[in-house]
């Protein structure tokens, strides 16, 4: 990490208490001039941190923040996962972790490898949708994976991922969480996560696979209007803060494990339970594919994964497309 | 149409001795022949392009239809075809430039195009070094596991 992130790392961990402290103060503790500590503090609002300063008392979060800590993440890991996983990263600001990881991909330390950014600075969705998260207020994370087979194999990877992550947030008490096709996480029809695999295959042979997941914990309201779509975070369904770090060590148990039944059963290690999550079923929808948009009942998904949909009486099969709930007027 | 339609429509055809079958269906239309390479067959022989034919075939002399470069050279190129079922997608994102282009020079490693198939944005690698001197697909269109999308020819 450079300097200049120390510095503003340690601003961080100084405002994470939500309390005032004086620029001269911090001016002070970090050996530069109270004019570079206002910068500073510029640039957290690029962060998306919100920091009130007032004259004469100081400066402050409008929150407490709990910062990410690798020491905290590996403590909440029961000994069996902690020695699957091989490496852990977990840094302040990134362009985005899928990226990260993507830059590791012919080392050895890219697989079983997460990573986990306080703030991403292109954070990134679908077809080059953007992600947003201010810092701190959610988790972005990414793991990396090795497959000794091509991408047939583990197409359903998508959707069993979806299914890992939902177990994570009923472990934290959430149990209204559930899945739009194939991996949104939704509660009430308001997006709580996302996630997004990429992979890199060779037309025979091995694969690597980087599974990027998002997910919202305490958005700033100002924030929320901004989204286009109907968004929630952990905060409002659990109606309480909750440790971030402890959500990353429930995620990484949850999808190490979630591989290792991947890789002995399959999709049919999850299926029975993506359908019970599946919060779209039997509803009107719109599926928006490259080239045109159909209209039709959700019928759920087959044993493969693929979408089912009844379009003018007959059924037919999706691999890929954005659904949108179709509004009855 | 759906794409187990179509793929139906291929077992059937390999099935049966039939060349070629074409189906309309509303606006929509499929044509599958037996006579483009299948997946299972890496070669692709591509039609005689006016490209500089010495060079190539300097490339390329342990190939046997070299000999007869002098005349009408069937220029052979390596195929590269979908590794999964899926979406093509010719550039990262929309809007953003195709990762190659026809004539376009790639080394192996070098990523074609992706394929999307439940979220999992798959970059298709290229296994060869050469030239991309035919794309078999269109920005969005689905394509069958095995389908061909590229032939890259050797330089």
């Amino acid at each position: 990490m450079s300097k200049a992130m120390d510095k503003q790392q340690y601003l961080i961990s100084r405002l994470a208490d939500g309390n005032f402290h004086s620029g001269e103060s911090l001016a002070e503790e970090m050996g530069i001039s109270r004019a570079a500590v206002w910068k500073r503090i510029k640039t957290l609002s690029n962060y998306g941190l919100d920091v009130y300063s007032v004259h004469g008392k100081g400066h402050r979060l409008s929150r407490s923040l709990e910062i990410l800590d690798t020491d905290k993440i590996v403590a909440s890991l029961s000994d069996k996962f902690a020695d699957s996983l091989k490496g852990l990263t977990v840094l302040p600001v990134l362009d985005s972790t899928n990226q990260f990881l993507y830059r590791q991909l012919n080392n050895d330390s890219f697989h079983a490898h997460v990573v986990v950014a306080e703030y991403q600075e292109s954070g990134k969705g679908r077809r080059g949708n953007d992600w947003l998260s201010p810092y701190g207020s959610g988790i972005c994370m990414s793991l990396g994976w090795h497959f000794q087979s091509t991408p047939a194999s583990y197409t359903a990877l998508s959707l069993a991922t979806g299914v890992a992550v939902c177990r994570s947030l009923q472990r934290l008490g959430i149990t209204n969480a559930g899945l739009k096709w194939p991996n949104d996480i939704i509660s009430e029809g308001k997006k709580l996560g996302g996630i997004l695999l990429e992979s890199r295959s060779e037309t025979a042979g091995c694969s690597d696979v980087v599974i990027g997941i998002g997910i919202n914990v305490d958005l700033p309201e100002q924030v929320l209007n901004t989204i286009s779509q109907a968004v929630t975070d952990t905060s409002k369904l659990t109606q309480q803060i909750i440790s971030r770090n402890k959500l990353v060590g429930y995620l990484i148990e949850d999808l190490l494990h979630m591989l290792k039944e991947y890789q002995e059963h399959g999709f049919a290690s999850c299926i029975q339970e993506w359908r019970q999550l599946d919060e779209l079923k039997g509803r009107d929808a719109d599926l928006i594919l490259p080239n045109e948009t159909l209209s039709g009942k959700i019928l759920g998904i087959d044993e493969s994964g693929l979408l089912l949909m009844l379009i003018a009486g007959e059924s037919r099969s999706f691999s890929s497309g954005e659904l949108s709930l179709r509004v009855h007027t | 149409m759906d794409i187990r339609k179509v793929k139906k429509l291929i077992e059937l055809l390999e099935e049966s001795g039939v060349a070629e079958i074409e189906i309309h269906e509303g606006e929509e239309s499929v044509r599958i022949s037996r006579t483009s390479a299948a997946p299972v067959a890496p070669t692709y022989v591509q039609a005689p392009q006016p490209q500089p034919v010495a060079a190539s075939a300097a490339a390329t002399p342990e190939k046997t239809f070299s000999a007869a470069a002098d005349e009408e050279p069937e220029i052979v190129g390596d195929l590269v075809s979908a590794p999964m079922v899926g979406i093509f997608y010719e550039a990262m994102a929309p809007g953003k430039p195709s990762f190659v282009e026809l004539g376009q020079s790639v080394k192996k490693g070098d990523v074609l195009c992706i394929i999307e198939a439940m979220k999992i944005m798959n970059q298709v690698e290229s296994e060869f070094n050469g030239v991309v001197s035919k794309i078999m697909v269109e920005n969005g269109d689905p394509v069958e596991y095995g389908q061909p999308l590229f032939v890259i020819r050797e330089q």
